[in-house]
């Protein structure tokens, strides 16, 4: 009945079915308010369109000012456009009454396809929409949408308009969808010229709240039936372009943006995890994520289990009934590790739960967890995408592609929301449920927002995200060779070496490097180390990576100083450890200064 | 810009004239860092905007309340009180005279000594507080401009507005008064005569000590303003966006701030008046100050934050007590919110008229007692060491 291939319908098409179509029978309207179609059909009365409930078991009724008819072929009036709210077998009748009744467009809600029942249709002269919902693609077009962090897939060089309403002049759209390169998205997406002043660059949204055109319009944001800013710890319009950027760079469905890469897993877990619940970790992570983990986590009732990432196997024996997820770093803190992500990805779908993978030292340039198999992926953008050590922040990325309906072990996606009226956010929201979901509760309730300006600077930061990383590999990579030959390094641990067993993971999953952040061992262990991070003269020594400046760190004495020896040892900080993020400065001064440093330190 | 003008002053500063952003609903204006605006297909630029020098969305917000608490048809951002100031007379040509007055800002006072004097403009100095010497030294059909500061800066003498603007107006020049330290909420030029009201920003409208801006009203959009408006944008001293966001941003609470800063200054001006150390108090708000009479008539409602003292022990002691302050700050500037003090003299150099015994206070929002007590320990200590 379905195939698996994906549906695509150019923005073309969906924008001039929505601008062209005036009446909607509504096939499965519901009167319950926490019902999809309840909202398709508020939203759609709002936005111009008269909307024709038909259900036999509210036949009479009145329906948000529309009298319900029990059949398409009861319903009096020409009808431009059949949406179907009924589950797919029910779709080949649908379709046939679609036919008698001259409707020209027959739209399937989203999860719904029927591929035999749209031939018919087609052959019949109508144009099909299978798996979509109106409302979703309405709000994607006119650019409301972006202010729930989704991918829109749409690069502009105007103001959004509305398909529908008081358009000012339409400018065709290309007949295909055109997929635009990275550099591209980089620069383009989630942004668009200032529809009241033109400005090309998007403004600092430095604003708390925003104004409510009447009361009906403030309750249906705050119930999720419209798209739109409230207040800006749910949404803010600079936060919403960031957003949407790394989603498209991810290529992922939508994102919700977080005060820090630690209020990213936050609002991960929360929206995941019920208490009791647990997940996987790999040991080989960044340390503060490892305290976030271990001991924060345990405090609301979640555990989380570390393996060793080195053997995907290990991810599979630590598995127990209410394990959740599983996350990795795919290139990890503090250095030289890359997780074999396709083969944990399997492990993890194999046993129905969510992969999650940090990507915050590959970044979407140099690695894409979602082509490997991802469902999550979380940054702190406070590293490479930002990228010049001034704007903290962090981001959680939804794939768009994670079935929570497949088991029962995701409530919070598929159970009614209790917050929110029993609205069930899968149902709903579909393929962008978990960021709307991390939105509408975990980031309300908990408050961890993303500050504009912070959001403005990492815009700007993601501009340059692909120079400055080719430079920062190229940097790291030559830096790494230089340490890999010095007589007082005992071992250098980055995967774009080729003595690196790391390699040929790394040469799979980040082909155009291995980063800029890695470690090495320094003969003379604990003292040899403190004295390098203290002789060096560029190399700035703090506790942070992905700057444009070099940065330089003893890990066992900082970041790692938390855990006992064992854990440090575990997760690559033992007390040789030196731990560096290569800058975009003239290389050979680099390698000049750590040159000096290791010789004082020898 | 939805018409407030119905609304009192303190209603039309607190919300920056109520504006919402109409695409999001914001109820406070976006910080806009773009260089550059989106050209129509059509080669038009239907929405107003080309270039961010002169057409930065970001100014709206602070030039309209600005221009709405002045009463002025127009207001223009720039990139500091300076760069306001020198915008009105670059507007002029060589060969027109102006008169300004003695007594002022000393490093726009420098200005029209030097650039403005070899640039061809004829700089008349007179003592700013006597009309009659205006009167005399206006030459009509060749003066082309006044410029007053009121009060003035440090001395804090005062002009009259409107006499002066009526001489002016008679002789065919055109009135300027930078009313920096009377801020509107005590001092409306424009009302009492004035073309054109110059702030230095920095100062009170925002009143923070975190922007440097300057900002030009004007009564009538006439082509004295159209020439200043080319000098904005032409010789490019315009603020940054984040500066004019800010600048709206500190406007909002300017008649809380001012009015509290006034009351203070008011109270430690008389208590300072009876302290044993200090010679003379200039405040326009005590009664034996020369100038009290017209600053009450001319000020609506308080007489400024700023005074200055003159110190017993001459310069050496009020250097000496300056030296001591431990709550207020020596820093050059005023109209924050921390209080500042500062020995004019030495900054000034040999030509000011202001003499060495003298600091400058500008009054903050701290608890006046404090204020009081630290000053009063400085000046024993000064006493001491002498």
């Amino acid at each position: 009945m379905t195939e698996n291939t994906a549906l695509v319908y150019p923005d073309a098409t969906l924008r001039r079915i929505l601008a062209t179509v005036k009446t909607i029978a509504m096939v499965g309207a519901s009167a319950n308010s926490t019902r999809p179609s309840f909202f398709v059909m508020k939203y759609l009365q709002n936005k111009g369109y008269r909307v024709i409930p038909v259900n036999p078991g509210l036949a009479g009724q009145t329906l948000s000012g529309e009298m319900v008819y029990a059949s398409l072929a009861e319903v009096p009036d020409p009808v431009d456009m059949v949406d179907m709210f009924r589950a797919a077998s029910a779709a080949p009748a649908i379709v046939d009454d679609a036919i008698a009744i001259g409707a020209k467009v027959v739209w399937m809600q989203l999860g719904i396809r029927h591929d035999e029942a749209a031939a018919k249709a087609q052959a019949a002269g109508l144009e099909v929409v299978m798996d979509r919902c109106p409302k979703i693609e309405f709000g994607r077009l006119c650019g409301e949408l972006s202010s729930c962090g989704v991918n829109t897939g749409l690069i502009r060089n105007q103001a959004p308009q509305p398909p529908a309403g008081r358009v000012r002049k339409e400018r065709p759209l290309p007949a295909k969808s055109l997929d635009f390169g990275f550099e591209t998205r980089a620069i383009h997406a989630g942004a668009a010229p200032d529809a009241t002043t033109g400005a090309r660059i998007t403004p600092i949204y430095q604003t708390a709240s925003y104004v409510f055109e009447d009361v009906e319009q403030a309750a249906s944001r705050f119930n999720l039936h419209s798209f739109g800013n409230i207040y800006s710890r749910l949404t803010n319009p600079t936060v919403s372009v960031l957003e949407e950027r790394v989603a498209t760079l991810e290529g992922g469905r939508a994102a919700v943006a977080a005060a820090s890469g630690h209020a990213a897993q936050f609002l991960a877990f929360f929206t995941l995890m019920e208490q009791g619940d647990e997940f996987i970790a790999s040991r080989n992570l960044y340390g503060g994520s490892l305290t976030q983990f271990g001991q924060s986590f345990r405090k609301l009732g979640w555990t989380c289990h570390f393996v060793d990432p080195l053997d995907p196997e290990n991810f599979r024996r630590a598995l127990t009934p209410r394990c959740k997820a599983i996350f990795v770093e795919s290139l990890a803190n503090p250095g030289g590790v890359v997780v074999d992500l396709e083969a944990v990805a399997a492990i993890a779908h194999e046993a129905g739960i969510l992969f999650i993978v940090d990507n915050t030292l590959a970044t979407p340039y140099l690695c894409q967890p979602f082509a490997w198999g991802a469902d999550i992926v979380v940054h702190s953008t406070t590293k490479f995408l930002a990228g010049h050590g001034n704007a903290l922040g962090g981001m959680v990325v939804e794939s768009g592609r994670f079935d929570w309906s497949r088991n029962d072990k995701y409530p919070s996606m598929t159970q009614p929301e209790p917050a929110y009226h029993g609205l069930n956010f899968y149902e709903t929201f579909g393929d962008f449920g978990f960021t709307t979901k991390a939105r509408a509760v975990a980031l309300r309730d908990f408050g961890p927002a993303m500050a504009p300006m912070n959001a403005f600077l990492t815009l700007t930061g993601i501009e340059t995200l692909p120079l400055r990383m080719e430079r920062h590999v190229a940097n790291a990579a030559a830096v790494a060779a230089f340490l890999e030959g010095h007589p007082a390094v005992a071992w250098v641990s980055y995967a774009g070496l080729p003595s690196s067993s790391h390699f040929g993971l790394a040469q799979k999953y980040m082909p155009k490097g291995a980063g800029a952040v890695f470690t090495f061992g320094v003969k003379g262990g604990y003292e040899a180390g403190i004295r390098v991070v203290e002789s060096v003269q560029l190399f700035s020594h703090l506790a942070n990576v992905g700057d444009t400046r070099s940065l330089i760190l003893h890990p066992a004495s900082t970041t790692h100083r938390q855990l006992s020896d064992e854990q440090r040892v575990a997760a690559g900080a033992g007390p040789d450890v030196i731990r560096l993020s290569v800058g975009l400065e003239t290389v050979g001064d680099l390698i000049r200064d750590l040159d000096q440093a290791l010789s004082v330190a020898g | 810009m939805a018409d407030k003008s119905d609304l009192r002053p303190e209603t039309q500063a607190a919300q920056a004239l109520g504006w919402v952003d109409p695409a999001t609903g914001a109820i406070i204006p976006s910080i806009h860092p773009a260089t550059t605006f989106l050209r129509d297909p059509d080669n038009g630029y239907s929405r107003g905007r080309v270039y961010s020098r002169p057409d930065n969305p970001t100014y709206d917000q602070a030039a309209a309340t600005l221009s709405a608490l002045e009463g002025a048809v127009d207001t223009l951002l720039f990139a500091s009180g300076m760069a306001a100031a020198t915008a009105v007379f670059l507007a002029l040509s060589p060969g027109d005279h102006v008169v300004v007055p003695r007594v002022m800002y000393w490093g726009f006072r420098a200005w029209l000594a030097d650039h403005a004097t070899r640039w061809g403009l004829l700089v008349d100095e007179v003592d700013g507080t006597d009309t009659t010497a205006v009167a005399r030294a206006l030459r009509p059909g060749q003066t082309r401009l006044v410029w007053l500061e009121t009060p003035a800066n440090p001395l804090w003498s005062i002009s009259d507005i409107a006499a002066v603007a009526e001489l002016a107006h008679a002789a065919g020049a055109r009135l300027a008064v930078d009313s920096t330290v009377a801020t509107p909420v005590f001092t409306r030029p424009l009302a009492l005569g004035a073309d054109i009201v110059m702030h230095s920003a920095t100062k009170y409208l925002n009143g923070h000590s975190d922007v440097v801006a300057g900002t030009l009203s004007t009564a009538k959009d006439d082509e004295l303003w159209q020439r200043i408006r080319l000098v904005q944008s032409r010789h490019g001293a315009v603020p940054g966006p984040f500066e004019a966001w800010l600048l709206q941003r500190g406007l909002r609470t300017l008649f809380v701030r001012v009015r509290a800063q006034a009351a203070a200054a008011q109270l430690l001006a008389q208590r300072l008046s009876a302290h044993p150390r200090i010679a003379e108090v200039l405040y326009p708000g005590l009664p034996a100050f020369p100038g009290h009479d017209l600053a009450a008539r001319q000020m609506t409602g308080g007489f400024g934050g700023m005074l200055s003292v003159r110190v017993k022990g001459g310069t050496a002691a009020a250097i000496a007590t300056a030296a001591a302050v431990r709550v207020w700050k020596r820093a050059t500037s005023l109209g924050g919110v921390e209080s500042l003090v500062e020995h004019r003299a030495s900054i000034e150099g040999p030509s000011s008229p202001v003499p060495g015994d003298l600091l400058r206070l500008s009054v903050g929002l701290e608890s006046a007692d404090d204020l009081y007590d630290d000053l009063d320990q400085a000046l024993s200590c000064s006493g001491q060491n002498r």
